[in-house]
């Protein structure tokens, strides 16, 4: 099987190769600009207050 | 001789003989008595089938058609029946003059196919050693064919003549039907030892009118799916499956060339001790401020931060800070480490190790701020590690994911296809 025939089967199916292409599209874009689909781990930007207002309360209980 | 027509030996009613060279059985029209005419000799009386009036060929006996580039003429008409399922089908027997073999049309519930007799060599039958199924391997051109039943039949109604004791099959005829849509092999065993293969194909409604030359609203419309009547996704299923290892291949291959194009680089790699915190802002350790590092180029940025805690927890805020324009990328978590010993067995759950991700960092110079808070007091020593352009295999993952999903609905779809054809 050449790379025509290849191409010529997977242009009988077009309207299910595109929307994976435009997501494989998708993921080369987010892989190069180094975004992470699920978001990243940054909780708050620029809010210094926000950890200067801690009361050293811990959310966490054994 | 026969001379066009032969007398049934039961009613007199004159019985159409279009072959008159070859035809030597024959079955009445009028009162379903099969019987045997051979030259001059008389006829001799075989059988009767029992009259059934639903079974009526809706070809005429005698009509001709042309299919393939021959020309045939209906010879015999024959209602079937599976002896186990109980499924009956209609068949019409074709002769072609030079032919020595009938073609036969076959019909259920208004599927059409027309079947030639094959010779054997080309085709070979093949036990699936793990699942015992059965198939058929065609040679030239390769193909290969699924088992799709096998039965014993009986016949119901008998029209027309035939230049073999038909009526002497049932029973003693085994039949094995392999397929791939469009076509099919029929394999035919009398008695168990004279085997004869068939090839037939999928003949569509409009095919069938125009071999008959009438008018295609004449031929009812199929129900259901035929056997070996192709569904369209028989025809995508190969580029379905091409389509999806493809995209996996190239997912793969992207993200390997993305790595080289892009390589991770530890741009922070350092270890602090705690210490007692005298500021007033609440914690009980003074915060811990790194060294400065460089991120070169603009990507995502993974930090992983490990603390000794011992059956303790240690909540560790960090916060990354663009030394020039003041931005910070912050995240907290909590590395907890616990283990004993209970009812005779050790345990251990949590980890001393956080990490977190930050996307699309530009670049810059870079430091962090770490301000733990523990509940004891004592010294832990922390270390930080800092990767610039860190591999992001999640993206690859929900990509994989999604061209999986794809190709698993597909396949189910083609599952209840199969399903439904073997039904």
């Amino acid at each position: 099987m050449n790379i025509t025939s290849i191409l010529k089967q997977i242009w009988s199916i077009k309207w299910q190769a595109l929307p994976l292409l435009a997501c494989y599209v998708v993921y080369v874009w987010l892989a190069w600009g180094g975004i992470r689909l699920t978001g990243d781990d940054n909780d708050i930007r620029n809010a210094p207050a926000g950890r200067a207002a801690r009361t050293g309360n811990h959310f966490y209980h054994k | 001789m026969n001379n066009g027509r032969v007398k049934c030996p039961s009613c007199g009613c004159d019985v159409l003989c279009n072959d008159t060279a070859n035809s030597t059985y024959f079955c009445c029209v009028m009162c379903d008595t099969y019987f045997k005419k051979e030259g001059d000799k008389v006829a001799e009386k075989i059988d009767v089938f029992p009259r059934n009036l639903i079974y009526q060929p809706l070809l005429p006996l005698g009509s001709k058609c042309t299919f393939d580039g021959r020309e045939f003429f209906v010879a015999g008409f024959v209602v079937k029946k599976d002896n186990a399922s109980g499924v009956v089908w209609r068949e019409y027997l074709l002769r072609c003059e030079g032919q020595t073999w009938y073609t036969t049309l076959a019909e259920f519930n208004g599927h059409w196919s027309i079947i030639d007799q094959v010779e054997r060599d080309n085709y070979k039958c093949y036990r699936n050693r793990y699942d015992g199924t059965f198939s058929v391997w065609q040679s030239e051109p390769f193909k290969k064919f699924k088992q799709y039943t096998s039965y014993r039949y009986r016949i119901e109604a008998l029209r027309g003549e035939f230049d073999w004791d038909i009526g002497d099959e049932q029973e003693h005829m085994f039949v094995e039907e392999y397929i791939n849509p469009p076509e099919m092999i029929t394999m035919e065993s009398y008695r168990d030892t004279d085997v004869t293969w068939y090839k037939g194909r999928y003949l569509e409604r409009t095919e069938l009118a125009a071999g008959f030359n009438i008018n295609v609203d004449d031929v009812p419309r199929s129900s259901g799916l035929g056997a070996i009547q192709v569904h369209p996704l028989d025809n995508q299923w190969p580029a379905i499956r091409t389509l999806s290892l493809l995209m996996v291949g190239l997912i793969f291959l992207t993200q390997i060339m993305l790595g080289l194009a892009r390589p991770s680089k530890v741009v922070l790699n350092e270890a602090y001790t705690t210490t007692a915190d005298t500021g007033a802002w609440g914690g009980n350790y003074a915060p811990i401020r790194t060294g400065s590092f460089q991120i070169k180029q603009s990507g995502p940025v993974n930090i992983n931060v490990r603390a000794d805690v011992s059956n303790e927890w240690m909540e560790i805020p960090v916060s990354m800070v663009n030394e020039r324009t003041g931005k910070e990328y912050e995240f907290t978590k909590v590395a907890e480490s616990y283990f004993g010993y209970e009812d005779g067995e050790s345990w251990s759950e949590g980890s001393s190790e956080i990490e977190a991700v930050f996307s699309a960092v530009p670049a810059g110079t870079y430091h962090i701020n770490m301000y733990p808070y523990s509940e004891s007091k004592k010294e832990h020593n922390i270390s930080i590690n800092v990767e610039s352009n860190t591999t992001l295999y999640s993206n690859m993952w929900w990509l994989l994911l999604l061209v999986s999903g794809y190709w698993f609905i597909q396949y189910q779809r083609k599952v209840l296809v199969d399903t439904e054809r073997f039904s």
